[in-house]
């Protein structure tokens, strides 16, 4: 009987009392191990919560951003590279490969032939094969489309497998050829400007040209068109921006696309724009006059007696439009004679020429942006034939792009002009080089010899209506075999316009052309290239924004030294033959 | 005893509660993350869509593809140089030679250059010369 109200213990005792008591502690213990397992991940939390995240910030963050850098220099995307107006030409994707790994395929039969519906371009054969391997892992296929990658997706065989891929993409193909190049597989820039900069691309950086994509496509297209209806190798298309010396279009066929670098053929590859060197001939007259102008300072009447051919060594120097008579300067330069020209640049003397040819760029190889540059062969040693010979563009090959600099030099007020391929700042042009070559008279005298050879001479063919264009052409026979070949030509034209104040320079150079009906037979400049020249000049004036109706023929500073010109009627019915 | 025991269930409920807490806030973090990369992936993914279309807008704008286009689907030709004007006074005056418009003869300055509609289709049999 007891009391509810009283407490009474019960009190245990013997061998349960030391069991309970024994249970006791271990529970205690068992608690103390908790209490001390949750502290720890009490202080932990603490730490990472507050310590980590508020006090001591900068070594956690600094860690997470190191591996950042890390992983974004190996994922790092190839640049893109733009044309001067903001048109994509190279961008990197990503493209997903196609892996099997042949030991989990089941039946590779059956596998092929689903992949085949799928892949049309796959390779039947070597797929069965690659799955019948004991290797772990074999590439199937490149370059899938998303599209395609789905299907596989939905065929679910565990044994396939993706894996993306950057790959190079350019959505012009041939167009900027040699001027862009192109990469490895693996993302190495072979050519061109992606070769050029490759180190600025690969660092993720975008690139922009000063090429045009609109007028490279206009000078792609009529260069071709003379190629095809004159049965030409190859050609060469330039136009240049006369003051800053931004390339704006530049052509080198026959090209290849871009995106099957790998099956170009060794002439395609061969960038004949910078790399090729060649004897550009008569155009060279631009220079020794411009030469005899500035350095003898005579004045157009000085007169030259083209009578008779010259000898001098093994060389015989003849014209091929032959006068017969005494020419002065604009005669010389107007005809083209090389009895003229040979004789102004014995005038001038070999080291002053020398030395002017040299300030032009024309004696060293192209500092240029990119690569592939060709060096000039030039006379060595010179003799005094050399002095004679190169005043009319014998025995001196340059590449075209080097001349069509040279020529920007020469028209453009007197400036030196250094080429590039990225664009310039905007808000500083004209870019106005400080090097001055000739003065602006001179710079005046050529443009209107330059004219007058459009209005008058060879490059009558060149004359655009409205636009007031000035040039040169030059014809040269090729050296086979240490020989000139009479049958074998390069026919070439240079230009500047419009010509009262040049902002564009145009080179087109031919590379073995052939006569047709419509030219008589001739494959001369004045019937191949001069008509190219016309042709891309008339489809690229809206573009540049120039106008057309503001040109006056009785203003035409062809003019002024118009007068010196003789004989004109019979002369020019003799040219109207050859136009070389 | 009793106040050991009122002690302990009280620590023992703020861990558990603790603990709920911290779970709680482990899952949310774990799903806030997946989400973030989730978004991350999608990101990227439309990225590279991004990429592609543009690839794909630069190709089909390839003017060696536009050109083929239009002179075979629309039968349309580079416009002749002469059909350029640069004063749009000029091409007014085509249209209404009576209206106001041929008193603004007087902007000649304007240097935009306009499509001259008549010397275009007096041009048009005679193609490339």
């Amino acid at each position: 009987m007891w009391n509810s109200g009283q407490h009474k213990s019960i009190v245990i005792d013997g061998e349960r009392r030391i069991n309970a008591s024994i249970a006791q502690s271990r529970l205690s213990i068992l608690g103390v191990c908790f209490v001390a397992a949750y502290l720890v991940m009490a202080l932990r939390l603490l730490d990472l919560g507050i310590v980590r995240t508020y006090i001591f910030p900068e070594k956690e963050n600094q860690l997470v951003s190191e591996q950042k850098d890390i992983a974004h220099e190996i994922a790092a995307r190839r640049g893109d590279v733009y044309d001067r107006n903001g048109f994509l030409i190279a961008t990197t994707i990503k493209s997903p490969r196609l892996y099997v790994k042949p030991s989990m395929v089941l039946d590779s039969e059956e596998l092929t032939a689903k992949l085949a519906t799928i892949l049309p371009n796959m390779n039947q054969d070597k797929a069965r094969k690659l799955m019948r391997t004991n290797k772990d892992f074999a590439w199937l296929a490149y370059d899938i489309t998303p599209a395609q990658q789905q299907q596989v997706l939905e065929v679910g065989d565990p044994a396939l497998g993706f894996r993306s891929h950057y790959k190079r993409v350019y959505p012009q193909e041939a167009l900027f050829a040699h001027m862009l190049g192109h990469t490895s597989r693996d993302g190495l820039g072979l050519s061109g400007i992606e070769r050029s900069f490759n180190e600025t691309l690969a660092g993720g950086d975008d690139v922009t040209l000063s090429l045009d994509l609109r007028l490279q496509h206009a000078v792609k297209r009529e260069v071709q068109r003379a190629i095809d209806e004159f049965s030409a190798k190859a050609g060469v298309g330039i136009i240049l921006d006369a003051h800053s010396g931004e390339v704006l279009a530049g052509v080198s066929l026959p090209d290849f696309d871009l995106n099957h670098a790998g099956k170009a053929k060794p002439c395609e590859e061969f960038n004949r724009m910078t790399l090729g060197v060649y004897e550009l001939g008569s155009m060279f007259k631009i220079f020794s006059t411009a030469a005899l102008l500035e350095l003898k300072k005579v004045g157009m009447d000085q007169s030259f007696d083209a009578r008779y051919p010259i000898k001098i060594g093994r060389h015989r120097i003849d014209d091929y439009h032959a006068q017969k008579r005494i020419l002065n300067v604009p005669e010389v330069f107007m005809y083209s004679s090389n009895i003229g020209a040979a004789l102004m640049g014995q005038m001038v003397g070999g080291e002053s020429l020398k030395a002017f040819y040299k300030d032009l760029g024309l004696m060293d190889a192209l500092d240029f942006d990119i690569k592939e540059i060709g060096r000039p062969i030039t006379p060595k040693p010179w003799r005094e034939s050399s002095t004679m010979t190169v005043s009319y563009g014998h025995g001196l090959s340059t590449s075209p792009l080097q001349m069509t600099a040279a020529v920007a030099s020469i028209v453009n007020g007197g400036l030196s002009v250094r080429s590039t391929l990225l664009v310039e700042a905007e808000d500083d042009y004209p870019i106005k080089s400080d090097v001055r070559l000739i003065s602006e008279k001179t710079s005046m005298d050529m443009r209107r010899l330059l004219r007058l050879v459009v209005t008058q001479g060879t490059a009558k063919k060149a004359d655009v209506s409205g636009i007031a264009i000035g040039g040169k052409t030059g014809t040269a026979e090729k050296i086979i075999n240490g020989r000139y070949s009479s049958d074998k030509l390069i026919s070439s034209f240079v230009g500047a316009f419009p010509i009262d104040d040049p902002r564009y320079i145009i080179m087109v150079m031919v590379d073995e052309p052939h006569g047709t009906k419509e030219s008589y037979g001739y494959a001369t400049a004045g019937w191949v290239a001069a008509p190219v020249a016309k042709h891309i000049v008339q489809s690229i004036v809206s573009i540049l924004g120039l106008s057309t109706d503001q040109y006056d023929p009785n203003q035409d500073i062809s003019l002024d030294i118009l007068p010196y010109i003789h004989d004109k009627k019979h002369k020019g019915k003799q040219l109207a033959s050859s136009y070389r | 005893m009793k106040f050991t025991l009122l002690k302990y269930s009280v620590v023992f409920t703020f861990l558990i509660l603790s603990a709920v807490a911290l779970m709680q806030v482990s899952q949310n973090v774990q799903q806030l993350e997946r989400d973030i990369s989730h978004y991350d992936r999608n990101i990227n993914q439309e990225k590279e869509k991004i990429r592609i279309l543009k690839a794909e807008w630069a190709y089909l704008n390839n003017p060696t593809r536009l050109e083929a286009l239009a002179t075979s689907g629309y039968n349309l030709q580079t416009p002749n140089i002469d059909a350029l004007i640069s004063d749009p006074a000029r091409f007014l005056n085509v249209f209404s030679p009576a209206s106001s418009l041929s008193s603004s003869s007087g902007t000649s300055s304007q240097k935009d250059i306009t499509l001259h509609p008549q010397t275009l289709s007096s041009k048009k049999q005679g193609g490339r010369d």
